[in-house]
Protein backbone atom coordinates (compact mmCIF):
# COMPACT_ATOMS: atom_id res chain seq x y z
CA UNK A 1 0.00 0.00 0.00
CA UNK A 2 1.45 3.36 -1.00
CA UNK A 3 2.12 6.15 1.49
CA UNK A 4 -0.52 8.43 -0.13
CA UNK A 5 -3.25 5.75 0.09
CA UNK A 6 -2.45 5.09 3.74
CA UNK A 7 -2.64 8.84 4.51
CA UNK A 8 -6.02 9.08 2.71
CA UNK A 9 -7.44 6.21 4.76
CA UNK A 10 -6.21 7.76 8.00
CA UNK A 11 -7.80 11.11 7.11
CA UNK A 12 -11.15 9.59 6.01
CA UNK A 13 -14.05 10.47 8.37
CA UNK A 14 -16.66 8.02 7.07
CA UNK A 15 -18.25 7.27 3.70
CA UNK A 16 -21.00 9.93 3.88
CA UNK A 17 -18.57 12.66 4.91
CA UNK A 18 -16.23 11.70 2.10
CA UNK A 19 -19.10 11.57 -0.40
CA UNK A 20 -20.39 14.98 0.62
CA UNK A 21 -16.86 16.33 0.46
CA UNK A 22 -16.54 14.98 -3.08
CA UNK A 23 -19.78 16.42 -4.40
CA UNK A 24 -19.86 19.67 -2.42
CA UNK A 25 -18.23 22.83 -3.71
CA UNK A 26 -15.96 23.03 -0.65
CA UNK A 27 -15.06 19.39 -1.18
CA UNK A 28 -14.14 20.14 -4.76
CA UNK A 29 -11.84 22.99 -3.87
CA UNK A 30 -10.47 21.98 -0.48
CA UNK A 31 -11.29 18.31 -0.20
CA UNK A 32 -9.89 15.09 -1.59
CA UNK A 33 -9.80 16.31 -5.17
CA UNK A 34 -7.61 19.20 -4.10
CA UNK A 35 -5.29 16.84 -2.22
CA UNK A 36 -4.86 14.80 -5.39
CA UNK A 37 -5.00 17.45 -8.12
CA UNK A 38 -4.00 20.68 -6.31
CA UNK A 39 -7.07 22.46 -7.72
CA UNK A 40 -6.72 25.39 -5.33
CA UNK A 41 -3.08 25.96 -6.26
CA UNK A 42 -3.93 25.83 -9.98
CA UNK A 43 -6.84 28.24 -9.52
CA UNK A 44 -4.75 30.67 -7.48
CA UNK A 45 -1.95 30.55 -10.05
CA UNK A 46 -4.39 31.10 -12.96
CA UNK A 47 -6.33 33.93 -11.31
CA UNK A 48 -3.29 35.86 -10.09
CA UNK A 49 -1.47 35.67 -13.45
CA UNK A 50 -0.34 39.20 -14.43
CA UNK A 51 -1.94 40.52 -17.62
CA UNK A 52 -1.32 43.88 -19.34
CA UNK A 53 -4.08 46.45 -19.05
CA UNK A 54 -6.49 46.11 -21.99
CA UNK A 55 -9.32 48.43 -22.95
CA UNK A 56 -13.00 47.55 -23.44
CA UNK A 57 -12.14 46.65 -27.04
CA UNK A 58 -10.29 43.66 -25.61
CA UNK A 59 -13.55 42.17 -24.31
CA UNK A 60 -15.03 41.29 -27.71
CA UNK A 61 -13.25 37.92 -27.92
CA UNK A 62 -14.81 36.99 -24.57
CA UNK A 63 -18.20 38.30 -25.74
CA UNK A 64 -17.94 36.07 -28.84
CA UNK A 65 -17.29 33.07 -26.60
CA UNK A 66 -20.22 34.00 -24.37
CA UNK A 67 -22.55 34.37 -27.38
CA UNK A 68 -21.35 31.00 -28.68
CA UNK A 69 -22.37 29.45 -25.34
CA UNK A 70 -25.78 31.17 -25.64
CA UNK A 71 -26.04 29.70 -29.15
CA UNK A 72 -25.39 26.21 -27.79
CA UNK A 73 -27.95 26.62 -24.99
CA UNK A 74 -30.74 28.04 -27.16
CA UNK A 75 -29.81 25.74 -30.06
CA UNK A 76 -30.31 22.64 -27.91
CA UNK A 77 -33.79 23.90 -26.92
CA UNK A 78 -34.62 24.59 -30.61
CA UNK A 79 -33.54 21.03 -31.51
CA UNK A 80 -36.35 19.64 -29.33
CA UNK A 81 -38.91 21.26 -31.68
CA UNK A 82 -37.23 21.48 -35.07
CA UNK A 83 -37.91 18.87 -37.79
CA UNK A 84 -35.15 18.94 -40.44
CA UNK A 85 -37.20 17.78 -43.43
CA UNK A 86 -38.50 19.69 -46.44
CA UNK A 87 -42.21 20.06 -45.68
CA UNK A 88 -42.04 20.04 -41.84
CA UNK A 89 -39.12 22.41 -41.19
CA UNK A 90 -41.10 25.60 -41.77
CA UNK A 91 -44.13 24.36 -39.83
CA UNK A 92 -42.03 23.26 -36.85
CA UNK A 93 -40.52 26.76 -36.67
CA UNK A 94 -44.01 28.25 -37.00
CA UNK A 95 -45.21 26.07 -34.11
CA UNK A 96 -42.19 27.04 -32.04
CA UNK A 97 -42.71 30.73 -32.79
CA UNK A 98 -46.44 30.83 -32.09
CA UNK A 99 -47.50 27.98 -29.84
CA UNK A 100 -44.59 26.59 -27.79
CA UNK A 101 -44.20 28.46 -24.47
CA UNK A 102 -41.46 31.10 -24.81
CA UNK A 103 -40.50 29.52 -28.13
CA UNK A 104 -40.38 32.93 -29.81
CA UNK A 105 -38.00 34.17 -27.10
CA UNK A 106 -35.63 31.21 -27.47
CA UNK A 107 -35.66 31.56 -31.26
CA UNK A 108 -35.14 35.32 -31.12
CA UNK A 109 -32.29 34.94 -28.63
CA UNK A 110 -30.68 32.36 -30.94
CA UNK A 111 -31.19 34.70 -33.90
CA UNK A 112 -29.71 37.78 -32.22
CA UNK A 113 -26.86 35.99 -30.45
CA UNK A 114 -25.86 34.51 -33.83
CA UNK A 115 -25.81 37.95 -35.45
CA UNK A 116 -24.11 39.40 -32.36
CA UNK A 117 -21.43 36.72 -32.46
CA UNK A 118 -20.49 37.68 -36.03
CA UNK A 119 -20.50 41.37 -35.07
CA UNK A 120 -18.35 40.77 -31.96
CA UNK A 121 -15.98 38.60 -33.97
CA UNK A 122 -15.58 41.35 -36.61
CA UNK A 123 -14.61 43.84 -33.88
CA UNK A 124 -12.29 41.28 -32.27
CA UNK A 125 -10.51 40.65 -35.60
CA UNK A 126 -10.17 44.39 -36.28
CA UNK A 127 -8.80 44.97 -32.75
CA UNK A 128 -6.24 42.17 -33.14
CA UNK A 129 -5.30 43.54 -36.55
CA UNK A 130 -4.91 47.17 -35.47
CA UNK A 131 -2.80 46.26 -32.42
CA UNK A 132 -0.59 44.04 -34.60
CA UNK A 133 -1.20 41.05 -32.34
CA UNK A 134 -1.02 38.75 -35.39
CA UNK A 135 2.76 39.04 -35.69
CA UNK A 136 5.20 36.36 -34.55
CA UNK A 137 4.96 34.50 -32.21
CA UNK A 138 1.14 34.84 -32.42
CA UNK A 139 0.92 34.18 -36.18
CA UNK A 140 -0.36 30.63 -35.72
CA UNK A 141 -3.08 31.88 -33.36
CA UNK A 142 -4.20 34.47 -35.95
CA UNK A 143 -4.65 31.65 -38.47
CA UNK A 144 -6.56 29.53 -35.94
CA UNK A 145 -8.71 32.62 -35.32
CA UNK A 146 -9.34 33.04 -39.05
CA UNK A 147 -10.47 29.40 -39.20
CA UNK A 148 -12.84 30.13 -36.30
CA UNK A 149 -14.14 33.15 -38.21
CA UNK A 150 -14.78 30.92 -41.23
CA UNK A 151 -16.62 28.39 -39.03
CA UNK A 152 -18.79 31.20 -37.60
CA UNK A 153 -19.74 32.37 -41.10
CA UNK A 154 -20.51 28.73 -41.99
CA UNK A 155 -22.73 28.53 -38.90
CA UNK A 156 -24.63 31.57 -40.16
CA UNK A 157 -25.02 30.26 -43.71
CA UNK A 158 -26.09 26.74 -42.73
CA UNK A 159 -28.39 27.95 -39.93
CA UNK A 160 -30.04 30.54 -42.16
CA UNK A 161 -31.58 27.86 -44.42
CA UNK A 162 -33.11 25.87 -41.56
CA UNK A 163 -36.43 27.81 -41.24
CA UNK A 164 -36.98 26.99 -44.96
CA UNK A 165 -38.34 30.46 -45.66
CA UNK A 166 -38.33 32.37 -48.93
CA UNK A 167 -35.25 34.53 -48.18
CA UNK A 168 -33.40 31.57 -46.67
CA UNK A 169 -34.05 29.41 -49.73
CA UNK A 170 -33.00 32.02 -52.31
CA UNK A 171 -29.98 33.18 -50.33
CA UNK A 172 -28.82 29.55 -50.29
CA UNK A 173 -29.51 29.21 -54.02
CA UNK A 174 -27.41 32.36 -54.56
CA UNK A 175 -24.32 31.42 -52.54
CA UNK A 176 -24.25 27.75 -53.53
CA UNK A 177 -24.47 28.88 -57.18
CA UNK A 178 -21.39 30.99 -56.43
CA UNK A 179 -19.60 27.90 -55.09
CA UNK A 180 -20.48 26.18 -58.37
CA UNK A 181 -18.49 28.87 -60.22
CA UNK A 182 -15.16 27.87 -58.61
CA UNK A 183 -12.88 26.66 -61.43
CA UNK A 184 -12.35 22.86 -61.76
CA UNK A 185 -13.91 21.70 -58.45
CA UNK A 186 -16.95 24.03 -58.43
CA UNK A 187 -19.59 21.64 -59.76
CA UNK A 188 -18.35 18.80 -57.58
CA UNK A 189 -18.53 21.08 -54.49
CA UNK A 190 -21.98 22.31 -55.51
CA UNK A 191 -23.39 18.77 -55.59
CA UNK A 192 -21.57 17.90 -52.36
CA UNK A 193 -23.03 20.92 -50.51
CA UNK A 194 -26.55 20.70 -51.96
CA UNK A 195 -26.82 16.92 -51.92
CA UNK A 196 -27.87 17.10 -55.58
CA UNK A 197 -28.15 19.56 -58.44
CA UNK A 198 -30.77 21.76 -56.73
CA UNK A 199 -31.41 23.17 -53.27
CA UNK A 200 -33.85 20.64 -51.80
CA UNK A 201 -34.70 18.61 -48.71
CA UNK A 202 -31.32 16.88 -49.05
CA UNK A 203 -29.62 20.28 -48.71
CA UNK A 204 -31.66 21.00 -45.59
CA UNK A 205 -30.61 17.69 -43.98
CA UNK A 206 -26.95 18.32 -44.83
CA UNK A 207 -27.01 21.87 -43.50
CA UNK A 208 -28.72 20.70 -40.30
CA UNK A 209 -26.03 18.04 -39.72
CA UNK A 210 -23.30 20.61 -40.38
CA UNK A 211 -24.98 23.20 -38.14
CA UNK A 212 -25.63 21.02 -35.09
CA UNK A 213 -22.81 18.44 -35.24
CA UNK A 214 -19.83 19.10 -37.52
CA UNK A 215 -19.35 22.86 -37.03
CA UNK A 216 -19.82 22.86 -33.22
CA UNK A 217 -17.18 20.11 -32.82
CA UNK A 218 -14.73 21.90 -35.13
CA UNK A 219 -15.36 25.23 -33.38
CA UNK A 220 -14.85 23.81 -29.88
CA UNK A 221 -11.60 22.07 -30.91
CA UNK A 222 -10.23 25.22 -32.56
CA UNK A 223 -11.37 27.39 -29.62
CA UNK A 224 -9.44 25.10 -27.26
CA UNK A 225 -6.31 25.53 -29.42
CA UNK A 226 -6.92 29.31 -29.62
CA UNK A 227 -7.21 29.69 -25.83
CA UNK A 228 -4.27 27.35 -25.14
CA UNK A 229 -2.02 29.50 -27.35
CA UNK A 230 -3.28 32.72 -25.71
CA UNK A 231 -2.64 31.12 -22.33
CA UNK A 232 0.88 30.09 -23.34
CA UNK A 233 1.95 33.32 -25.05
CA UNK A 234 -0.12 35.81 -23.03
CA UNK A 235 -2.12 38.81 -24.29
CA UNK A 236 -0.21 41.25 -26.48
CA UNK A 237 0.59 44.51 -24.76
CA UNK A 238 -1.29 47.52 -26.15
CA UNK A 239 0.54 49.83 -28.58
CA UNK B 1 4.98 34.86 -16.50
CA UNK B 2 7.13 37.82 -15.50
CA UNK B 3 5.17 40.80 -14.14
CA UNK B 4 5.83 44.13 -15.89
CA UNK B 5 4.96 47.70 -14.92
CA UNK B 6 1.25 48.34 -15.57
CA UNK B 7 0.25 44.66 -15.40
CA UNK B 8 -2.78 43.63 -13.35
CA UNK B 9 -3.64 40.25 -11.87
CA UNK B 10 -6.27 38.39 -13.93
CA UNK B 11 -8.57 38.41 -10.87
CA UNK B 12 -10.29 40.72 -10.06
CA UNK B 13 -9.39 43.27 -12.79
CA UNK B 14 -10.02 41.30 -15.98
CA UNK B 15 -12.66 38.99 -14.52
CA UNK B 16 -14.81 41.96 -13.45
CA UNK B 17 -14.28 43.82 -16.74
CA UNK B 18 -15.26 40.74 -18.79
CA UNK B 19 -18.20 40.00 -16.48
CA UNK B 20 -19.48 43.56 -17.05
CA UNK B 21 -19.08 43.13 -20.82
CA UNK B 22 -21.02 39.85 -20.66
CA UNK B 23 -23.78 41.51 -18.59
CA UNK B 24 -23.96 44.23 -21.26
CA UNK B 25 -24.26 41.53 -23.94
CA UNK B 26 -27.08 39.85 -21.98
CA UNK B 27 -28.92 43.19 -21.70
CA UNK B 28 -28.48 43.86 -25.44
CA UNK B 29 -29.68 40.32 -26.29
CA UNK B 30 -32.75 40.62 -24.04
CA UNK B 31 -33.63 44.03 -25.53
CA UNK B 32 -33.20 42.87 -29.14
CA UNK B 33 -35.04 39.57 -28.63
CA UNK B 34 -37.89 41.34 -26.79
CA UNK B 35 -38.35 44.35 -29.07
CA UNK B 36 -37.29 42.86 -32.39
CA UNK B 37 -38.26 39.15 -32.40
CA UNK B 38 -36.84 36.97 -35.18
CA UNK B 39 -39.11 37.43 -38.22
CA UNK B 40 -41.39 34.63 -39.42
CA UNK B 41 -41.28 34.85 -43.21
CA UNK B 42 -43.21 33.04 -45.92
CA UNK B 43 -42.47 29.40 -46.68
CA UNK B 44 -39.99 28.81 -49.52
CA UNK B 45 -41.48 28.34 -52.97
CA UNK B 46 -39.10 25.66 -54.22
CA UNK B 47 -40.97 25.04 -57.49
CA UNK B 48 -40.46 28.56 -58.83
CA UNK B 49 -37.39 28.91 -61.10
CA UNK B 50 -36.87 32.53 -59.96
CA UNK B 51 -37.89 34.32 -56.73
CA UNK B 52 -41.66 34.97 -56.99
CA UNK B 53 -41.26 38.32 -55.21
CA UNK B 54 -38.41 40.81 -54.57
CA UNK B 55 -36.15 39.02 -52.11
CA UNK B 56 -33.15 40.61 -50.39
CA UNK B 57 -30.31 38.23 -49.52
CA UNK B 58 -29.38 37.85 -45.85
CA UNK B 59 -27.19 40.72 -44.63
CA UNK B 60 -24.06 38.58 -44.55
CA UNK B 61 -24.31 37.78 -48.25
CA UNK B 62 -25.08 41.32 -49.45
CA UNK B 63 -21.42 42.33 -50.02
CA UNK B 64 -20.97 39.16 -52.11
CA UNK B 65 -24.16 39.91 -54.01
CA UNK B 66 -23.04 43.50 -54.69
CA UNK B 67 -19.54 42.48 -55.85
CA UNK B 68 -21.15 39.85 -58.07
CA UNK B 69 -23.26 42.56 -59.70
CA UNK B 70 -20.18 44.79 -60.26
CA UNK B 71 -17.76 42.18 -61.61
CA UNK B 72 -18.30 40.59 -65.05
CA UNK B 73 -18.42 36.95 -63.85
CA UNK B 74 -19.27 35.00 -60.71
CA UNK B 75 -16.00 33.08 -61.04
CA UNK B 76 -14.14 36.36 -60.63
CA UNK B 77 -16.32 37.26 -57.62
CA UNK B 78 -15.54 34.05 -55.78
CA UNK B 79 -11.85 34.37 -56.62
CA UNK B 80 -11.83 37.95 -55.26
CA UNK B 81 -13.41 36.81 -51.99
CA UNK B 82 -11.09 33.80 -51.71
CA UNK B 83 -8.08 36.10 -52.34
CA UNK B 84 -9.33 38.61 -49.73
CA UNK B 85 -9.75 35.85 -47.13
CA UNK B 86 -6.34 34.33 -47.89
CA UNK B 87 -4.76 37.80 -47.71
CA UNK B 88 -6.27 38.28 -44.24
CA UNK B 89 -5.29 34.77 -43.10
CA UNK B 90 -1.68 35.14 -44.23
CA UNK B 91 -1.14 38.73 -43.06
CA UNK B 92 1.38 37.60 -40.39
CA UNK B 93 3.63 36.35 -43.22
CA UNK B 94 3.20 39.57 -45.26
CA UNK B 95 3.63 42.10 -42.46
CA UNK B 96 6.75 40.81 -40.70
CA UNK B 97 8.40 44.17 -40.00
CA UNK B 98 9.81 44.45 -36.50
CA UNK B 99 11.67 47.77 -36.71
CA UNK B 100 8.63 50.10 -36.94
CA UNK B 101 5.47 47.97 -37.07
CA UNK B 102 3.07 50.92 -36.84
CA UNK B 103 4.30 52.40 -40.19
CA UNK B 104 4.20 49.08 -42.04
CA UNK B 105 0.84 48.29 -40.56
CA UNK B 106 -0.62 51.51 -41.97
CA UNK B 107 -0.10 50.26 -45.55
CA UNK B 108 -1.53 46.86 -44.76
CA UNK B 109 -4.41 48.50 -42.88
CA UNK B 110 -5.54 50.67 -45.82
CA UNK B 111 -6.99 47.85 -48.02
CA UNK B 112 -8.29 46.08 -44.91
CA UNK B 113 -10.20 49.14 -43.68
CA UNK B 114 -11.48 49.95 -47.19
CA UNK B 115 -12.80 46.39 -47.37
CA UNK B 116 -14.51 46.80 -43.99
CA UNK B 117 -16.10 50.06 -45.17
CA UNK B 118 -17.37 48.33 -48.30
CA UNK B 119 -18.89 45.51 -46.24
CA UNK B 120 -20.58 48.08 -44.00
CA UNK B 121 -22.01 49.99 -46.97
CA UNK B 122 -23.12 46.82 -48.78
CA UNK B 123 -24.66 45.36 -45.63
CA UNK B 124 -26.55 48.26 -44.12
CA UNK B 125 -26.99 50.93 -46.76
CA UNK B 126 -28.24 48.84 -49.69
CA UNK B 127 -31.92 49.31 -50.43
CA UNK B 128 -34.27 46.46 -49.54
CA UNK B 129 -36.24 44.56 -52.13
CA UNK B 130 -33.45 43.69 -54.55
CA UNK B 131 -33.92 40.64 -56.67
CA UNK B 132 -32.27 37.29 -56.18
CA UNK B 133 -30.55 35.52 -57.83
Amino acid sequence: MSLATRRDRRESKGILHDFLEWVGLLGFIYGPLDRRLSVRDALEKALSRPIPHISWWGCFGGISLFLFLVQIGTGVVLMFFYVPTDPEAYHSIRYLNGTAPFGWLVRSTHHWSGNGMIFALFIHVIRVFVTGAYQRPRDLNWMVGMALFLFTLSFALTGYLLPWSQTAFWTTVFWTDMIGQIPIVGQWLLVLIRGGELVSGATLTRFYAMHVAVLPILTIVFMAIHFAIIRRLGIKEPL
Amino acid sequence: MREKKGDHPFYPHHVIRNAMAVLGAIAALAALAGWFPAPMERVADTLSPVPPEPTAPMWLMRPVWLVDRILPSSTLTILVFAAAFLFCAFIPFIDRGQEDPSKRRFWVAVPFLLWMMFIFVATWLLPKGIFLP
